[in-house]
């Protein structure tokens, strides 16, 4: 019944996340502040984005069996970045938007279970079954990347880099663009790609 | 499905929640009940079948005279493949070729793609079977048999997505160049099936639309209809159904940029679709 308990207290908190889409019309862009969700995380613990203000956030759109996501974590690609970044004080939030039944969706428990097998270091594992955080963002694909500076803007939103494929090879030649987002933004630099476009699996939302 | 308390519970408590906002009446919460207690209501999809042929339109081919080559991929329902600008999520196919020295394989050439939505994404694409060409060229001195070698990369998806690497092998002896009659069909049917060039009597224009959000196409005296149109740039423009308004003999398609647009275009490059035709369009975009 505790369980229960719990996830009526996390419906409730998506239902608040609901009304806020409601006045947002349009996917925010770099540049915007990033809207505010409040969600449980896979652990049970709430998690909500304004608590993180004075920090730098990235938020990443997961599902580990998509090719796209694969080819990040099957090299370490993903791991070594958010390791890296949490290190220097980045919140990194691991967003599974995917339906019930779908790909990519994960019971809480099984969620914490293969965050510790990829050996992830995502500060939260939020699970998103309704979709209600993605659409927020207007996520379409996995891995899809934003981040988020101390003030709560946006600085950089889309694909993790410039090589659009599902090969690890790709990686050593490509442009991260949410490293470089961060190492910019936190030496007080202008970001310089500030949007790059989506790339990866659709996310697998709810009807 | 139910390996954690956890998890039962939730899955449970959201399907209610589900059913009683759409009729908030107490047999559908009971039916909400038996759904969720029913195995497999939905599930992860098994693995797609994908057949991949490379099929030479020559029998034997002449040195220094170029052939064109089909790659045929037959994809099991309800699965798809990718165009060039894949849409919103997905990969546009890639051949990589192992050849003899002397010898090239053009780019592929694509079909006019289908619109294939579901939640929250719009793609470009092709199901069930879809047919590229290519052109081999080969050097006067290349010698025969010819050994076309190489790999086609596909991303397949419906609910999940799976990466399939096909080998693309085909064997051409040398000689006086003969055309394959078992693969005139073929070509026949992919050639008809490639977008052409606009006809002589049609005009196209593009421009930027008053408010800013997307490019007006202007389409006059091209007969059809059903028009729809898919952008080579989709960094630059959005995925959804351009919102289409005819008068007459012109019609005027309204094409939105993308919501994260990453690049501004000055030239108008796709493929517009009116009815059964496909036509290349590259137009500059009048500001």
């Amino acid at each position: 019944m505790r369980t229960l308990t719990k996830t009526l207290a996390v419906l409730s908190c998506v239902a608040a996340a609901t009304v806020l889409v409601g006045f947002q019309n349009k996917a925010p862009k770099a540049g915007d502040t990033a809207p505010n969700f409040t969600a449980s995380d896979a652990a049970g613990k709430s998690v909500s984005l304004d608590k993180f203000r004075g920090k730098f956030v990235v938020l990443e759109w997961s599902n580990y069996e998509c090719p796209f996501v694969k080819k990040h974590y099957s090299v370490g690609n993903m791991q070594a970045l958010q390791e890296k970044y949490t290190k220097k004080g980045v919140v990194w939030l691991k967003i599974f938007s995917s339906a019930p039944g779908k790909q990519g969706y994960y019971e809480p428990a099984e969620m914490l279970e293969r965050g510790k097998n990829v050996k992830s270091f995502a500060t939260h594992h939020i699970p998103d079954p309704k979709g209600v955080i993605g659409r927020l963002y207007d996520a379409k694909t996995t891995p899809q990347m934003v981040v988020i500076d101390p003030k709560g803007t946006i600085i950089f939103e889309g694909g993790i880099d410039d090589k659009p494929s599902a090969n690890s090879g790709d990686i050593a030649s490509s442009r991260n663009h949410v490293a470089a987002a961060l190492d910019e933004a936190m030496a007080g630099r202008e970001v310089s790609v500030k949007a790059a476009r989506p790339y990866g699996c659709s996310v697998k939302y709810s009807e | 499905m139910f390996k954690t308390g956890t998890g039962d519970w939730t899955t449970i408590v959201d399907r209610f929640a589900a059913f009683e906002r759409y009729t908030g009446d107490m047999n559908a919460l009971l039916l909400g009940l038996v759904l969720a207690f029913s195995p497999a209501t939905a599930t992860v999809d098994e693995e797609p079948t994908v057949d991949v042929a490379l099929i030479p339109e020559v029998k034997t081919f002449e040195p220094g005279k170029p052939f064109d080559v089909a790659i045929r991929v037959r994809i099991s329902d309800p699965w798809h493949t990718y165009w060039t600008n894949p849409g919103d999520s997905g990969l546009a196919p890639s051949a990589k070729w192992q050849l003899p020295a002397g010898v090239t394989v053009s780019p592929l050439r694509l079909p006019a793609p289908h619109r294939i939505e579901s939640p929250g994404t719009i793609t470009f694409g092709y199901e069930k079977e879809v047919v590229f060409l290519a052109t081999v060229t080969t050097r006067p001195n290349v010698k025969g048999p010819l050994n076309l070698r190489g790999t086609l990369d596909l991303l397949v998806c419906h609910e999940s997505c799976i990466a399939k690497q096909s080998p693309l092998t085909a064997t051409v002896p040398a000689g006086k160049a003969t055309m394959s009659a078992d693969a005139a069909s073929i070509f026949q049917s992919t050639r008809a099936s490639l977008p052409v060039g606009l006809p002589k009597d049609a005009q196209a224009a593009a421009k930027r639309s008053k408010d800013g959000k997307g490019v007006e196409l202007v389409v006059n005296n091209l007969t059809g209809d059903g028009f729809d149109f898919f952008a080579l740039d989709g960094g630059a423009f959005a995925s959804a159904r351009p919102v289409v308004k005819q008068a007459g003999q012109a019609a005027t398609l309204m094409l939105a940029f993308a919501q994260i647009q990453t690049s501004d275009p000055n030239r108008l490059k796709g493929v517009l679709r009116s009815g059964k035709n496909a036509y290349w369009v590259d137009l500059p975009i009048n500001r």
